[in-house]
């Protein structure tokens, strides 16, 4: 299988867990956000929550979970409807050159969580 | 192989097919009982006699692949559908996000200017969308982590997941919007 080049981790069968550990990951950290939204919410306490260690790491988990679920995502979608077959001659070009864009925006989302949170 | 409609009892009870001559006396003893609810097989659904059902004016006895703008698709497809449009609606929803969380840990200024921003309508529909898209997907995921634990595998299973998923989906974003607004 020629496209499992450009997979995630080389293999369905790791995409698969790793597509399942990366979303209990996200869901958990959206829920926290999500929880300390609800209501009213100040600067201060807003701020004070990211300086906490664990909410930085929390958070780069979280980034690093998004690139890596995205990746498998997107893959997913992009080998199925960005392909010879349904775009004529020029799908292969297009589906890499899709590839390569979001894996670069992908990259540069947990650099920018790293510059937002650690810095 | 797909065939329409029917099922097929003889399998179910037999540990071998009915011979396909029932014309010998020894057969026919064994064929006779059958004919009452062994109706004969339909004819089986395939690439040479697709054509004939899913457009049956035409004369082109060509194998076809399934054109699914024809067909009707079952709930289940739509549910899978709309997680993959989510999914793709959430990483570019991801980079507002993104800028979402550097404005708000920037300075106090920043976090004031993000909160007056995001009292805008367009933001707020914005917000709303958002946060469905990223509920439906969510809701659909622990669909899939329930069916993983083999949990409504089943046609039926799937059907009444992706319909509770739906409904679950629909009353989050009026939520959403009743939170927002």
């Amino acid at each position: 299988m020629v496209t499992s080049v450009t997979s995630f981790s080389r293999t369905g069968l790791s995409d698969w867990l790793i597509q399942r550990v990366t979303s209990i990951i996200l869901l958990a950290y959206f829920l926290l956000i999500a929880y300390q939204l609800m209501g009213s919410v100040d600067y201060t306490s807003w701020a004070r929550l990211f300086e906490q260690t664990w909410m930085k790491v929390f958070t780069l988990l979280a980034a690093l979970s998004l690139a890596a679920h995205s990746w498998i995502g997107l893959w997913s979608v992009f080998t199925d409807y960005l392909t010879e077959r349904m775009l004529g001659p020029k799908g292969n070009v297009i589906r890499l050159v899709c590839q390569l864009g979001a894996s670069l925006a992908l990259v540069g989302y947990v650099i920018w969580v790293v510059v937002i949170v650690w810095s | 192989m797909l065939t329409a409609g029917h099922v097929n009892f003889g399998v179910l009870f037999l540990d071998r097919q009915p011979p396909t001559n029932c014309n010998q006396l020894s057969a026919h003893l064994y064929c006779a009982p059958m004919r009452f609810w062994h109706t004969p097989d339909p004819p089986a659904v395939n690439e040479t006699n697709l054509r004939a059902i899913v457009r049956p004016t035409s004369k082109d006895t060509r194998p076809v692949n399934l054109d699914l703008g024809t067909i009707q698709l079952p709930v289940t497809a739509y549910a899978s559908i709309a997680h993959r449009v989510t999914g793709v609606l959430m990483f570019f929803a991801s980079f507002l996000l993104l800028w979402a969380l550097d404005r708000s840990l920037a300075s106090e200024a920043s976090f004031e200017a993000l909160g007056a921003l995001l009292s805008s309508p367009v933001a707020k529909f914005l917000m709303w969308g958002i946060a469905s898209a990223l509920t439906y997907h969510a809701l659909a995921g622990v669909k899939h982590l329930v069916m993983d634990a083999g949990i409504g595998e089943t046609m039926r299973g799937g059907v009444l997941g992706a319909r509770l998923v739906f409904v679950a989906a629909l009353i989050a974003a009026i939520s959403w919007g009743v939170a927002i607004w």
